[in-house]
């Protein structure tokens, strides 16, 4: 789990939790993770989600378009994050 | 148990190694190198990393070569601290095929077997290189201790790059015998290119309609190590392209590697092929370490896993993946075709991986992994993997089936010097053959990982949707009726192969030469 924080959206400003799932993370960096797990409460107009393992937080199908153009893959990774966030309302 | 052992490289070290031990002077050189290993089911290979050429005073040339323990010592720590290997190589310029030690070069090598091994935890790997055909021998000496230790000698060294060279240790592994069912392809490329070629062992991923064909026509080409791996069971839509699969194998739930086994056993036209099934994903631990055995293998899968997984080994365990598929494009409303396109690529060092020329998502890894390509309701959901169960047909994978082949023939045979020509793409409706400009993007995690061999991450794990498809056609599984009609279909097929056996003794039985296509062993 880590906070990020939103540049744009409805939570522009604020310090978000969000997390990954170490399973997801086992073929870092060559593939990136595909859920991006978030508090139930935080809701996108649009999204294809599951339940979380972490009580009351869902996760979010949002694939990483050109995985591996980017040199440093944790920056390329804070970003769409950033990204996926700024499209809640 | 891994009781062979093999030694692959790239072109480029293969180069660069050749300038150095192949004097103008027509003596005899030496340096060292560093490896890592990868390690399959039975065959450990050692993957050649960076060359560690020797500093002023640390070898000597005097018609033949030698080095300095101090050489030895400092590469040995190199390698220690990168989790490497150590290599040592000298040449016999007027050497021609695999080499032989003799008795110095026995010495010289198990006098720093002990010492490397202790310094860096692996076996020394010895290399000699034939100056007047370029021919590699190699030997790990991986057994005994102290002044017990032994060689285990290599059954080949592989060169890739955009040929695959193989030199090979025809005491291990002898050329096959001339068949008069061989003629023909023979004629295509002369007999020692095809005691070559038919030596070659081939893993096919994944038996659907290219899968499938491309096997068959290796088995009637005189391939004599072929292996099939495929998880997935004969179902009712395969049956307007799997050619050879019949509603009864549909019927019976027969898996499609032993499906495949039947067809490509009934065309296989070496003497006593090994035609080995692996009812396995590339996927699982299991699956990839077979793969590991393999001298080269044909890609012939479409989900983004498994893909990942082979695009990653190409790089990582120096085996060249042939790769390739289909796209069929249907208008919106499902009536008439648009166009087809196939493509065709080898993935090697040296060539774009997978995802630089765009035939692979990475950021779809993760949801195949995560089994969520096989929920319907996820599907639904989500557009970027909606129409995954894309439109094929038999007309049109044939064609992709023949563009492998033909990267194959380019990899293996380079006619007119020519190897694989890079990434291709044919257009069906304006009949163009296009070459792909892909380059390899400059931050590739799956480049990265070239040669890193045992130590690089492995993308594999238990995958559940092949042991439900496992399940769905296990004998035991089946009702009644279906194992009874089985059963009587295995019978007819036995018989069917025991004349198929007596045949091919008949109509072999006017070979030309029984003798082995080429044998070659000098000192």
């Amino acid at each position: 789990m880590y906070r990020i924080d939103a540049l744009e959206g409805g939570h522009a400003g604020e310090s978000l939790e969000t997390a990954v799932e170490i399973a997801e993370l086992m073929n870092w960096p060559v593939a990136p993770p595909h859920w991006i797990h978030l508090p139930a409460s935080l809701s996108f107009a649009r999204t294809n989600s599951q339940p979380s393992p972490v009580a009351g937080w869902l996760r979010h199908s949002r694939q990483i378009n050109g995985w591996g153009t980017d040199p440093n893959p944790t920056q390329a990774w804070l970003a769409h994050v950033r990204g996926v966030v700024g499209e809640m309302q | 148990m891994t009781s062979r052992t093999s030694v692959a490289l790239t072109a480029e070290i293969d180069a660069a190694l050749r300038d150095h031990l192949l004097r103008e002077d027509g003596q005899e050189d030496i340096c060292l190198a560093t490896y890592r290993p990868s390690t399959g089911v039975t065959r450990r290979t050692a993957l050649l990393r960076a060359i560690n050429l020797p500093e002023p005073g640390e070898r000597k040339v005097h018609g033949n070569a030698t080095i300095t323990g101090d050489y030895v010592l400092r590469i040995a720590a190199l390698a220690a601290d990168e989790g490497d290997g150590v290599v040592l190589l000298h040449s016999h310029p007027c050497g021609r095929a695999w080499q032989a030690m003799s008795g110095p070069d026995r010495d010289t090598e198990s006098a720093y077997a002990n010492l490397v091994r202790e310094v860096t935890g692996f076996p020394l790997v010895g290399m000699t290189l034939a100056g007047d055909d370029l021919t590699w021998s190699a030997r790990h000496w991986d057994q005994g201790v102290a002044g017990e230790v032994r060689a285990t000698d290599s059954e080949n060294v592989r060169v890739v790059g955009d040929q695959l060279r193989v030199s090979w240790n025809d005491w291990l592994v002898p050329p096959p015998s001339a068949r008069r069912s061989n003629v023909r392809s023979m004629t295509c490329w002369g007999p020692r290119m095809h005691a070559d070629l038919a030596r070659r062992s081939v893993l096919v991923v994944g038996l659907g309609s290219v899968g499938l064909d491309v096997a068959v026509r290796l088995a009637a080409a005189g391939v004599t190590c072929l292996g099939l791996m495929d998880f997935d069971t004969v179902k009712p839509h395969n049956l307007d392209r799997l050619i050879g699969v019949t509603p009864v194998d549909a019927w019976l739930r027969r898996s499609k590697i032993e499906v495949a086994r039947r067809l490509v056993s009934a065309n296989a036209t070496a003497a006593g092929p090994s035609v080995n099934c692996w009812d396995l994903s590339i996927c699982e631990p299991a699956g990839l370490a077979v793969a590991l055995d393999y001298d080269q293998i044909i890609c012939c899968v479409d989900r983004p896993w498994p893909r990942a997984v082979l695009n990653s080994l190409a790089y990582r365990d120096y085996i060249p993946v042939i790769d390739g598929g289909v796209a069929v494009d249907v208008f919106a409303d499902g009536d008439g075709m648009r166009n087809a396109t196939w493509r065709s690529h080898v993935l090697r060092p040296g060539r774009p991986c997978m995802a630089c020329n765009g035939q692979l998502d990475l950021g779809a890894v993760a949801a195949d992994m995560s089994g969520a390509l096989n929920d319907p309701t996820y599907i639904a959901g989500n557009p970027h993997f909606q129409g995954t169960d894309s439109a094929n047909v038999a007309l049109v994978s044939i064609n992709a089936a023949a563009s492998l082949l033909a990267q194959y023939i380019s990899l293996n045979v380079a006619p007119g010097g020519m190897g694989e020509p890079g990434p291709l793409q044919c257009v069906l409706s304006t009949h163009t053959l296009e070459h792909l400009a892909a380059t390899s993007r400059p931050a590739c995690p799956v480049e990265a990982l070239t040669g890193h061999g045992d130590s690089a991450m492995r993308m594999t794990r238990p995958h559940p949707a092949a042991d439900r498809e496992r399940r769905d056609h296990d004998l035991r599984t089946l009702s009644l009726t279906l194992r009874i009609a089985r059963r009587l279909d295995s019978t007819q097929r036995w018989i069917d192969s025991l004349l198929t056996t007596h045949a091919t003794r008949v109509v072999d039985q006017g070979t030309s030469s029984r003798r082995p296509l080429t044998q070659t062993r000098t000192r």
